[in-house]
């Protein structure tokens, strides 16, 4: 026993003081680093191995001064799992109410440009021609409501196009997949599970000072969470496993299988596989949409397929086409009317230069090849846009040779009436309703499904963000307790180097005794 | 229960917390500047249905309003020309009232017949009125005027025949219409001056010419017979103003109706513009309110915000 051995104590003291002011340090250093964990530094008493005798003989040991035990973290990966469960399921969510926002943005029936305002306007000018069927300018006023009707639905099926290549490439062109978003999330969906691998062959060689690694496989994971949800397991050499759709991607240290994406067809137009890395690779998933519930690849591959639930790109544009179709097929079925007893007719000149009537062969709406009119091909006839006669507003019998019993009857409009009744039949393959209740019964489910899907993402990021309280609560740098800790890390040490003050005080005292 | 609370996330709760205080005064200052509550399908949907309904009704009405006036014209039109055809018919009346007298001379009875030629003249450009560019008494041949006049006195109707469907309407109401022309034939009948056969107007004043002509003979017989005839022309005017009057009383009823309709659109339109400013406008009391209650609210957690971040630190303190 001796004095240079309370020297020595005090010595632990202060190295370890020290160290854990560095750990204090590198606590508040990162206190705003993403995904850093707390720090703690575990103290622990030095056994001591310098017996003192009692008189009775016993001997006792006093301790051997102050060492560092450990440097913990309080890694709670339950925790962690639940925060990225829920921040798969919050991104998927803001995925898809992103794309119903935009959907919305494209339906836009309030604003300038609206279908539904083009279609009343095409009635109201078929309404304006019956007062004079043989006015030119209320024809070509006829035929401009008809082309901004088509150009209203072109317009929206562009939008409608391009939301859907940004989204998950053009069909045409397979390979623009590979740029579009759900392309890109593949590709980075990849990129994360190599890195996770890689992390996972970087601990198993380290065991010791493993939690700046664990942190940064935390964030990896979290990472990977807003991309796709995944199932994590923990192996007992502190590697994890991650399973997507069931199927195992990340063996420890090892990425076994990756994503890939090729272009599908209209109803699915991209497809998620996953496969192995051999030659050939084994196919484990074909299409992993139906599996996956959670990240922005689930949101974005169901706001492009049609088979998805709720309302979807691929939905609206089916029902838009259906609509375009409908009113085009209909209105050129009544301009070209002709059943034998009564035929539409259109405006020509006889041979004096007079207006009479003549049968009227041209539509109104260019008929495509294949007869189907959709909401991307719908367009003006250029021959009756030129010639505004041609627009069949009278319906007249016809005798038996087919021509009509009086051509003069230019001012009949009852060819126009079947058009104007148009505007409240309801069809068959709409549902039975009305064009416009279709077009509004569209927007007003999309607008309600954005609402819908808004409450619920608002829903699960008040849950995200109570978790990830949660979880920084017990793990999180708190700058208070910090503050606290280096005071009292400062404190020890200065108590400690008293402790030596002391000692060296003594240690002379002993030098003055032997003079 | 939270035992601890990381400075960052305290932060970030913050941060939240500004932004979406700040949305909502966002949301609010667009209401109160737009002047519109629904802007967009999102901010309502089930409003923004009805509005878009809305739209499609009042837009029906306008349609129907302007066919209304399109119609109130062309009735207009009609009935200044029928107007004028009732007072010929009856100076065409007091003219064979006087020519009936049996000491009239020929000359006399000449000035007559002029007179007569001269009304009948104008009849026909009644009957060949043009409004808008349509003949409204020619049926649905709009193109063509309604009567012709060939150099022996024939008068040829070239219109739609009144028998048969060959009625201009115009839709005023769902599903109600409003018959704009009268068939020429109808109200002014034909004449063919090569058999003298014929019906209504053209036939009757016709007839007087020719009764004239022969009342103003040399030969006795021939003249009683003339006198004879003229006296019967004058029954005859007289059923023929009945008929017109007829006609035009009829139309007059359409336009009255016409007037009814635009009274009862008139104001429908304005209870649907009423209905769909409920919906879309906003009522300005309610928006500053809720706009300068907002604006505490985002103050507020400013202030809290920036006295956490600040002051609330043991580094205020060390």
């Amino acid at each position: 026993m001796s004095i240079l051995g309370g020297m020595n104590i005090a010595k632990t003291a202060l190295n370890v003081n020290q160290f854990a002011l560095n750990v204090v340090s590198n606590n508040i250093a990162n206190m705003n680093t993403e995904g850093y964990l707390k720090q703690r530094v575990e103290l622990a008493e030095l056994q001591g191995y310098t017996p003192y005798s009692t008189f009775t003989g016993l001997k006792i040991y006093r301790g051997g001064g102050v060492g560092i035990s450990d440097i913990s973290q309080y890694n709670n990966q339950i925790g962690l799992d639940n925060i990225n469960g829920q921040n798969s399921t919050l991104s998927s969510l803001s995925s898809e109410l992103e794309g119903l926002n935009g959907l919305a943005d494209i339906l836009n029936e309030l604003g300038d440009g609206a279908l539904s305002a083009a279609l009343t306007d095409f009635y109201a000018a078929a309404q304006y021609l019956t007062q004079n069927p043989s006015d030119s300018v209320l024809r070509i006023n006829y035929v401009n409501a008809a082309e901004t009707v088509a150009e209203a639905f072109n317009k929206i099926s562009s939008a409608l196009d391009d939301t859907r290549s940004d989204l998950v490439g053009n069909l045409d062109y397979p390979d623009s997949i590979n740029h579009s978003q759900a392309g890109l999330l593949v590709t980075e969906i990849n990129d994360t599970l190599k890195q996770i691998a890689a992390v996972n062959d970087t601990i198993l060689r380290s065991p010791n000072g493993t939690n700046e690694l664990i942190n940064q496989r935390n964030q990896l994971l979290q990472d990977l969470s807003s991309l796709v949800d995944f199932d994590v397991k923990t192996n007992s050499n502190g590697t994890i496993n991650i399973q997507i759709a069931g199927v195992d991607v990340v063996k420890g240290s090892e990425q076994a299988c990756q994503l890939t994406i090729s272009a599908g067809d209209d109803a699915n137009p991209a497809k998620v596989a996953i496969q192995t890395f051999d030659d050939p690779p084994k196919v484990k998933v074909a299409d992993i949409r139906e599996h996956i519930d959670g990240g922005q690849l689930s949101g974005v591959l169901n706001a492009a397929s049609s088979t998805a639930e709720g309302i979807t790109f691929q939905k609206v544009y089916d029902q838009i086409n259906l609509l375009a179709k409908t009113f085009a097929k209909s209105v050129n079925d009544i301009q070209m009317h002709n059943d034998g007893n009564t035929a539409a007719m259109a405006i020509g000149l006889d041979a004096n230069g007079n207006e009479i009537l003549i049968p009227s062969t041209e539509p109104l709406f260019v008929i495509p090849a294949d007869g189907n009119i959709n909401a991307a091909n719908i367009k003006i006839n250029q021959t009756i846009y030129d010639n505004p006669n041609l627009v069949a507003a009278a319906r007249v019998e016809l005798d038996a040779a087919g021509n009509p019993v009086d051509n003069k009857a230019i001012g009949d409009s009852d060819n126009l009436k079947e058009i104007l009744n148009l505007q409240d039949k309801n069809f068959g393959e709409l549902g039975g309703v009305t064009i416009a209740t279709a077009l509004n019964n569209l927007v007003t489910k999309v607008g309600l499904e954005a609402n819908d899907l808004k409450a619920r993402v608002d829903a699960q990021t008040s849950i995200v963000d109570q978790a990830t309280t949660n979880y920084a609560a017990i793990g999180g740098v708190n700058l208070d307790e910090e503050l606290i800790d280096m005071i009292k890390y400062q404190r020890a040490y200065e108590a400690a180097s008293r402790v030596v003050t002391a000692c060296n005080e003594m240690l002379q005292v002993l030098v003055t005794l032997g003079q | 229960m939270i035992t601890r609370v990381s400075t960052s996330s305290m932060q970030s709760n913050l941060v939240a917390q500004i932004a979406n205080n700040q949305n909502k005064l966002y949301e609010l200052q667009m209401q109160a500047m737009t002047g519109n509550k629904v802007n967009s399908i999102l901010d309502n949907p089930v409003d923004a249905s009805k509005i878009l309904v809305l739209n499609e009704e009042l837009s029906k009405i306008e349609s129907y309003k302007k066919n209304i006036n399109a119609a109130q014209g062309e009735y207009d039109a009609m009935d200044n020309a029928l107007n004028i055809v009732v007072e010929k018919l009856q100076r065409i009346n007091e003219l064979a009232n006087s020519a009936a007298n049996e000491y009239n001379t020929p000359e006399n009875l000449q000035a007559i017949k002029t007179e007569v030629t001269t009304i009948k003249q104008t009849i026909m450009d009644m009957a060949n009125t043009q409004y808008n560019d349509k003949f409204i008494f020619s049926g649905t041949n709009t193109g063509t005027p309604a009567y012709k006049m060939a150099a022996d006195g024939t008068l040829t109707y070239q219109g739609t025949p009144s028998t048969g469907d060959y009625k201009r309407q115009l839709e005023v109401a769902e599903g109600t219409y409003l018959t704009l022309n009268a068939a020429g034939d109808n109200v002014f009948g034909t004449y063919n001056a090569a058999n003298g056969t014929g019906s209504g107007v053209f036939k009757t004043i016709s007839d007087l010419e020719a009764a004239i002509d022969a009342a103003s003979s040399t030969d006795a017989t021939i003249s009683a017979d003339g006198f004879s005839k003229i006296r019967s022309s004058i029954t005859a005017t007289h059923e023929d103003i009945e008929t017109v009057t007829g006609v035009r009383s009829r139309y007059g009823t359409y336009a009255q109706k016409a007037d009814l309709s635009e009274n009862s659109l008139e104001e429908n339109s304005i209870l649907l513009q009423s209905d769909r400013s409920d919906l879309q406008n906003v009522d300005l009391f309610e928006i500053y309110s809720n706009l300068t209650y907002q604006q505490y609210a985002l103050q507020a957690s400013m202030q809290v915000g920036a006295m956490t971040l600040q002051q609330s630190s043991l580094l205020n303190y060390i």
